[in-house]
């Protein structure tokens, strides 16, 4: 056994006495001396010092990205916090002393790239006496050359957080006793899995083999608007770590954080007392609602009211006309229209894509409606469909709109009590407008298509022009073309072929690229929709789906509409596409299904999917993904697949995972809008676990078919 | 259009080393708000016309950055008027000086003194100031008021120009260090126009005011 190298004994008095015998900053001047005090990111991506992690978290619903240089490491990352206990982050890294392979053929003379993942979990919240508490996995699912297990405690004490580990892995450089020898012989050596492909759990090696410590403290300085020194005594086993030899002149780490604003932080630092360590991070809270710009896009009260109102009070064709025309200024379009007199009461049937909460469109529709509407009506009856079908029925008492509206009683809402699921035929409407069919939409705008981080070279690029177009053949048909053509590009240096044992359903992607790089036919895909019955979905789409499959296959979903799950099947027989984005087909096709299951909770909006059946390669299996939806409408999320093929048939990465999260546009505006952007990150994309990729899956058609959906916007209802 | 939801089918073409970025921002869109993000948008500038359509009085309120609004005036009470936006801000000012405001990321209040009377012109004097979010409570402020005798600005006022004369006040709050100078443009001897420091986590608020 090695000999134990403890830290000074004053080091660690000094840290362990001043996290049990400390109180919180006060609130108050404080806050305004030491502003920014939120805590910072470390070289590895996730919050710390410089090597060392902390206990500490972002909100949930925060999302952040950091980027850091220190040699021989050039490091990004992707961190988010799905729950206020969860730090989840993606991490690429060049490693600059290590040739991305011995082969110079192969990939010149590119450096090392690694993807890894970590993950921190909170045990205990900072109390008055005790500090923050958590446990921490570092490349658990990657090559494992930063792999490390950690439990570390953060405490505040007046203008310095101290932080104090112990950590396995890379994170034992200054060894001490691991206590875990006593329960088990299995924790004196730390296993590596024969054969690895990477990409695998090493579980049998967590917390295993030499135990270390690491720490330090960050130091706020008063009026420098947050700003603060870092001093860590640096865990991590050099020896170890990355491709030695590493050369490390101080167990020491130092540096400053400088707070641009409250999500952008700089960073400045000597560490392993040999190197120069740079860097900044931007991270940002984006769950709540309108949290990063304020809306300035209100309801616009319907000019001259009172006449209309007075026009329409003797003739229900002005009725009509009019909500047709003032909705269709506010981009909400009356499909069906009728009115009960002797009830009181006007339904409309409408449609709308330019609102992501559904109750905001709902209170939309009623104002317009209380303007316009004669007196003698007392309800609305709302009634949204999508793709021809309807999605949900609300009913609303207009004196209680009128009597709750949010300028006279801000924060007063009206009851859930008429929410419905909506089944929809137009005969049963007194007014029916006719729509011009077919009606074209389209937009013409640039994208890039990438190949990021392969033995190639770290980035090849595609600068296109994107041609996107829905055609509405009936109001429950729709053709969908979308074509591009590239303007620029340097994909002709690409030469990575397939090394995949599998059908090479997705591995041939260099083949795409490269010969993709002209004109290409995208998708063009025709599309039915149907309700056969109450709560059933069916779609049925032929073309071509993606860049590399089409075919024809169809979807069907039972979604009850008060029940917070659906169950669903879908059936697809395709053929490879040709690599030149043409309509030409390969020889390879394949039929591919399966059985979904969703669930929902209401409470948490965690969504459960779990994809059982047969996927593009015809290997057989599940796919599991659990995402989470915040209020902003933010969704973050992870998943895997297990199928019947063994981690070498797999290949590099052993199985498919991945994560993803998407943020509203109508974050980044000040008008509302219904997009997404996002970002999706897959390590390592092989033939193993492919799915179908087919616009409008069934389960985001019907998004609003559900009570539960309805209910998280109900305070949305005078946006 | 069909609504979908775009979850279920960007994931591909953001997936693995390959990554196709659609245009899922509507591209003019994103040059005009980053435009407006770092260059500042431009401020509402207020014709006549404009101005005769208000019934009430009311004011132009330009925070940082930030794209102008408008408030109305809602009350007048022993001097201190009420401005109220159709989001729920309210601002409340004397003689133009910003004295509190509610519904702001930050609020703040100020005891506060007459800026247009010369006798606290030249001499400093004490406030005190309280500001939410972070709380900070009944802290002192050092004031100085100065009328500059020769010095004058041209102001851009209802499609023409105005010559105004310039009032300075600076403050200090020395508990947190914190210090600023506002400034107020004075027509025919009352407030046009100002650009005030409220509180340290809020850029600088230009308020216009059109007074009827």
């Amino acid at each position: 056994m090695k000999s134990i190298n403890l830290p000074s004994k004053k080091f660690f008095a000094i840290l362990l006495g001043s996290i049990f015998l400390s109180a919180d900053l006060e609130a108050g001047e404080n806050d305004y001396i030491y502003p920014n005090q939120e805590p910072s990111f470390s070289n590895y991506g996730t919050l710390g010092l410089f090597s060392s992690p902390s206990a500490r978290f972002l909100d949930e619903g925060s999302l952040g990205f950091a980027w850091n240089h220190m040699q021989p490491y050039l490091r990004g990352s992707l961190i988010a916090y799905p729950f206020n206990w969860l730090e989840a982050s993606f991490q690429y890294t060049d490693i600059n002393n290590q040739l991305y392979s011995e082969f110079a053929s192969f990939s010149g003379n590119q450096t090392f790239k690694d993807k890894s993942f970590d993950i921190k979990l909170k045990i205990l919240n900072e109390r008055d006496f005790a500090p923050a508490l958590a446990v921490g996995f570092r490349d658990f699912a990657g090559t494992g050359i930063f792999s490390s297990e950690y439990i570390v405690a953060s405490k505040k004490v007046n203008n310095f957080d101290i932080t104090f580990g112990l950590g396995w892995g890379m994170l034992s450089g200054n060894d001490i006793y691991n206590p875990l020898f006593k329960i088990s012989d299995d924790f004196k050596v730390r296993k590596t899995v024969e054969g690895t492909k990477g990409g695998e759990l090493t579980v049998d090696s967590y917390f295993s083999g030499e135990m270390g410590t690491f720490g330090g403290i960050e130091w706020f300085l008063p009026y420098l608007n947050g700003a603060r020194l870092k001093i860590e005594y640096d865990g991590i086993d050099y020896s170890k770590e990355g491709f030695p030899p590493i050369k490390q002149a101080s167990k020491f780490n130092a540096g400053i954080v400088y707070p641009v604003s409250k999500g952008l932080h700089l960073k400045l630092g000597i560490i392993r007392g040999n190197t120069l360590n740079f860097g900044f991070t931007f991270s940002a809270n984006f769950s709540k609602k309108n949290s990063f710009i304020p809306k300035l896009d209100p309801h616009k009260s319907v000019e001259n009211a009172d006449i209309i109102k007075m026009i329409n009070t003797d003739n229900d064709e002005f009725l009509f006309k009019s909500s047709l025309k003032f909705l269709a200024d506010n981009s909400l379009h009356v499909q069906a229209a009728s009115v009960d007199h002797d009830a009181g009461q006007l339904e409309i049937a409408f449609s709308q894509n330019k609102h992501a909460s559904y109750v905001r469109s709902i209170g939309r529709v009623a104002r317009v409606l209380d303007d316009i509407a004669p007196y003698n009506i007392n309800s609305f009856k709302i009634k949204n469909l999508n793709a021809d079908q309807g999605m949900y029925e609300v009913e609303i008492d207009r004196s209680k709109l009128q009597r709750y509206d949010s300028k006279v009683i801000p924060g007063v809402h009206l009851g859930l009590s008429n929410v419905s699921p909506a089944s929809h035929t137009f005969e049963n409407y007194q007014f029916q407008p006719t729509t011009k069919l077919p009606r074209h939409f389209y937009k013409i705008a640039p994208m890039v298509r990438s190949q990021i981080g392969g033995p190639d070279g770290f980035y090849f690029g595609n600068f296109r022009l994107a041609f996107k177009s829905e055609t509405l053949i009936s109001k429950n048909f729709t053709l969908d073309a979308d074509f591009s053509y590239g303007v620029a590009d340097n994909m002709g240096e690409l030469k990575l072929a397939s090394d995949s044992i599998l059908p090479h359903v997705r591995t041939e992607i260099v083949q795409y690229l490269k010969q993709g790089r002209g004109f290409t036919v995208d998708a063009f895909q025709a599309n039915y929709f149907s309700s056969p019955g109450k709560n059933i979905y069916t779609k049925i789409s032929a073309g071509y789906f993606e860049q590399m499959f089409g075919g024809v296959g169809g979807e069907v979903l039972y979604r009850p509409f008060y029940k917070p799950w659906a169950v669903g099947a879908e059936l697809w027989r395709v053929k490879q596409r040709d690599y030149d984005g043409s309509f030409n087909f390969l020889d390879y096709q394949t039929t591919t299904g399966f059985i979904n299951f969703f669930y929902e909770h209401p409470g948490s909006q965690i969504l459960f999917k779990l994809k059982g059946g047969r996927f593009l390669a015809k290997d057989s299996g599940v796919n599991l993904d659990l995402s989470r939806r915040f209020k902003s409408g933010l969704n973050m999320g992870i998943y895997f697949s297990l199928t019947d093929i063994s981690r070498d048939e797999f290949g590099e990465g052993s199985f498919d995972k991945g994560f993803y999260f998407f943020i509203p546009i109508e974050t980044f505006f000040s008008n509302y809008s219904s997009g997404h952007t996002g970002f999706g990150f897959r390590p390592v994309q092989r033939d193993g676990a492919a799915v179908l990729f087919h616009s409008y899956d069934l389960l985001g058609i019907t998004d609003q078919a559900s009570y539960d959906h309805i209910l998280r916007d109900w305070d949305d209802l005078y946006d | 259009m069909i609504k979908r939801s775009a979850k279920y089918y960007l994931i591909f073409l953001l997936s693995s080393c390959s990554i196709d970025l659609f245009e899922s921002f509507a591209y003019r869109d994103i040059f005009l708000f980053y435009k407006g993000y770092i260059s500042g948008f431009d401020s509402d500038e207020i014709s006549q016309e404009v101005f005769d359509k208000y019934e009430y009085s009311f004011a132009n309120v330009k925070i940082g950055r930030g794209a102008a609004s408008t408030v109305v005036l809602a009350y007048i009470k022993d001097g201190v008027y009420e401005w109220r936006s159709n989001d729920g801000i309210k601002i409340y000012t004397f003689n133009g000086m910003i004295i509190k405001t509610v519904g702001l990321q930050s609020d703040f209040e100020t005891t506060y003194f007459n800026i247009l009377d010369e006798s606290y012109h030249g001499s400093e004097h004490v406030t005190y100031i309280e500001f939410k979010n972070p709380d900070l409570y009944r802290s002192t402020a050092y004031n100085k008021v100065f009328k500059h005798k020769t010095h004058t600005a041209l102001l851009e006022r209802l499609g023409g120009q105005v010559n105004t004369e310039i009032i300075t006040h600076s403050f200090l709050l020395p508990v947190i260090k914190w210090d600023a100078q506002n400034k107020f443009y004075l027509y025919n001897d009352s407030v046009i126009s100002s650009e005030q420091y409220v509180h340290p986590n809020l850029p600088k608020i230009q308020m216009d005011f059109y007074l009827k």
